[in-house]
C-alpha cells in the first residue's frame, strides 16, 4: 500500500472566494520571511464585460510534479522526490544555484536570502507526520482545497479529478503535477482561459 | 509581487557566460591556429587567457551562489543535473589549460604540445557550448529551450575570443592581429545571422517564446538588444574592418566584439521567461484573447 501512495491537491475554483487565507495560514504555519509566499492566490480577470464580468482565484504552490524538472536540474540531490509523491528541498544539501527556480514552469521556488537556500512548500510534511491536513486545506473557509491520494479510487481527491474532469498547468511540458482544478463553470468565467494551446 | 520569481540569474550568470565564453574561445581559436597553421606566438597568450577568463567567469558563478563555502557540492550529481557536468568540465579545462601553459612556456617537445592543444581546443569548445547548454535544456524557459543557442553561444564564444587574443597580440606588438582580426569578423557575420535566424523561429514557436521575443525586439531588453548587439557587437566591428584598417581599426573592431558578445548573453538571459500562468501578467493577456 506504501508504494501506491501519491499525495496531491485538487482545488476547486467554483469554490475559491480568493479570501487569501491559505496563503496566510501557509505563511504564518512555515514562518516565512519578507516577500516569500510559498503558496498564494493570483487573480485571473475573464476578460468579459458587464453583465458577464468576472474574476476567480488561481491558488498556486508547489505542484510536487511525478516528473520534477526542479529534482533533475540539482546539482547537489537537495531537491528530491519522496516515495509519496512530496518533492522536498534538503536544505543541508542546497547550495542555493537556483537552477531549480530557472527549471520550475510554475515559479513555485523562492530563494531565502539569509539562509541562502531555495524554499517551498512540502505539503506540511510536519503536519502530514502527525496526521493532520496541510495548513491551506485547513484554513480554506470555502472547502475549495481538498487534499488526499491521488492513487487511491476512494478518495475524495481521485473522484473530484474524474467526475469534474480537472486539469493541470501547463500540460504541454509533461511534469505530471499532483496538484489539480476543476475549473469555473466553462463560459461563465472565462473558465476555458485555464486550458491553453500549447 | 509575482515578478520575484521571473528573474532568479541575473548579471552574475551573464558575466559567467560571458568571461567562460571568451576565454574557451580565445584557447579554441588559438590551439587551432597552432594545429592549423602552426603558429606559435598565440599560444602562450591563448592560454593565459583561457585560464584567467575561465577562472573569472567560475568564480562569478561560485559568487551567484547562496552558500559559496559549499559550491565543491555541485559535484556530485553529474548524471543530470547540467550544472555538475558544467562543473566538471570547467575544472577538466582549467587543469589542460594549465598544463599547456607550463608546456608551451617551457618549451616541451612538439608533440607533446600537439596532443595538449588537441585537447585543449575540445575541452574549450565544450567549455564554450555549456554556457549555452546550460539554458538551453531548461524547458520551462521555451526562449532558451533550442539546440541552436549552444550554437550559437559558441560561435559568440570564438568571436569575442579571437578579439581579445587580437588585443592582447596587438599590445604585444604582434603581427597577428590582422589576421585575428578577420577570423573575428567571420565568427561575427556568422553569428549576427543565426541571431536573427533565433528570433525569427522563436517568433513563430510557442506564444511564451514570441512573448520573449517581443520583449527583446520592443520591449525592455530592446536596448541591450539593438544598440549592445548589433549596433555595437555588429555595425562597429563592420565599419571599422571596412574603413578602418591598421592598428585602430582592430582595436576598436575587438573592443566592440566584447561588448557586443557582453549584451547577447545579457540580452538572452533576461529574455528566458517561464510560460506564463493564467491571470499572471495583464500586459500579456492579448496573446491568450481569441
Amino acid at each position: 500500500m506504501a508504494s501506491k501512495t501519491r499525495w496531491g491537491l485538487v482545488i476547486d475554483l467554483e469554490r475559491c472566494i480568493l479570501c487569501h487565507g491559505c496563503s496566510v495560514g501557509c505563511k504564518v504555519h512555515n514562518v516565512l520571511p519578507r516577500q516569500m509566499w510559498w503558496n498564494e492566490v493570483i487573480t485571473v480577470d475573464s476578460s468579459g464585460s458587464f453583465p458577464h464580468a468576472g474574476v476567480y482565484g488561481l491558488p498556486r504552490s508547489c505542484m510536487h510534479c511525478r516528473n520534477a524538472p526542479c529534482v533533475a536540474v540539482c546539482p547537489t540531490n537537495a531537491s528530491q522526490r519522496r516515495e509519496d509523491g512530496i518533492v522536498i528541498i534538503d536544505e543541508e544539501k542546497c547550495v542555493g544555484c537556483k537552477y531549480c527556480m530557472v527549471a520550475c514552469p510554475y515559479g513555485a521556488r523562492s530563494f531565502n536570502q539569509d539562509k541562502g537556500v531555495v524554499q517551498k512548500c512540502n505539503l506540511c510534511l510536519s503536519r502530514l507526520s502527525e496526521g493532520r491536513l496541510p495548513v491551506c486545506v485547513e484554513s480554506c473557509i470555502g472547502g475549495a482545497r481538498v487534499f488526499g491520494n491521488l492513487e487511491d479510487p476512494a478518495s475524495e481527491a481521485y473522484m473530484l479529478i474524474h467526475t469534474r474532469h480537472a486539469v493541470c498547468l501547463h500540460p504541454q511540458l509533461g511534469t505530471e503535477p499532483a496538484v489539480f482544478y476543476c475549473l469555473p463553470g466553462i463560459g461563465k468565467m472565462g473558465g476555458n482561459r485555464l486550458v491553453r494551446t500549447a | 509581487m509575482y515578478g520575484q520569481h521571473e528573474s532568479t540569474w541575473g548579471i552574475k550568470i551573464v558575466n559567467y557566460l560571458f568571461l567562460a565564453g571568451m576565454g574557451a574561445g580565445a584557447l579554441a581559436v588559438g590551439a587551432s591556429l597552432h594545429l592549423i597553421a602552426g603558429w606559435e606566438q598565440v599560444l602562450l597568450p591563448a592560454a593565459v587567457l583561457g585560464i584567467v577568463l575561465v577562472s573569472a567567469g567560475s568564480l562569478f558563478l561560485v559568487a551567484d551562489l547562496g552558500r559559496p563555502l559549499n559550491f565543491w557540492k555541485v559535484l556530485s550529481n553529474p548524471a543530470s543535473s547540467m550544472i555538475s557536468i558544467g562543473a566538471w568540465i570547467l575544472t577538466l579545462f582549467l587543469v589542460v589549460a594549465a598544463g599547456f601553459l607550463l608546456m608551451a612556456n617551457a618549451g616541451g617537445p612538439p608533440g607533446w604540445i600537439r596532443s595538449l592543444s588537441w585537447a585543449s581546443v575540445v575541452l574549450a569548445l565544450a567549455t564554450a557550448s555549456y554556457t549555452g547548454v546550460l539554458l538551453g535544456v531548461v524547458k520551462a524557459r521555451p526562449f532558451w529551450n533550442n539546440p541552436l543557442l549552444p550554437v550559437l553561444f559558441t560561435v559568440s564564444a570564438l568571436s569575442t575570443g579571437s578579439g581579445a587574443l587580437g588585443l592582447v597580440d596587438l599590445f604585444q606588438g604582434g603581427a597577428e592581429f590582422q589576421l585575428l582580426g578577420q577570423a573575428e569578423m567571420g565568427f561575427i557575420l556568422l553569428e549576427s545571422v543565426m541571431v536573427f535566424l533565433y528570433l525569427a523561429i522563436m517568433n513563430h514557436s510557442t506564444v511564451d517564446a514570441m512573448r520573449s521575443v517581443r520583449l527583446v525586439v520592443s520591449g525592455r531588453l530592446a536596448l541591450p538588444f539593438w544598440g549592445g548587439v548589433v549596433g555595437l557587437g555588429l555595425f562597429v566591428p563592420l565599419f571599422s574592418y571596412l574603413f578602418l584598417p591598421g592598428e585602430t581599426g582592430v582595436a576598436m573592431g575587438a573592443v566592440a566584439t566584447l561588448g557586443g558578445g557582453y549584451f547577447l548573453r545579457h540580452t538572452f538571459m533576461f529574455a528566458g521567461l517561464r510560460p506564463l500562468l493564467p491571470g499572471e501578467a495583464l500586459e500579456a493577456s492579448f496573446l491568450v484573447k481569441r
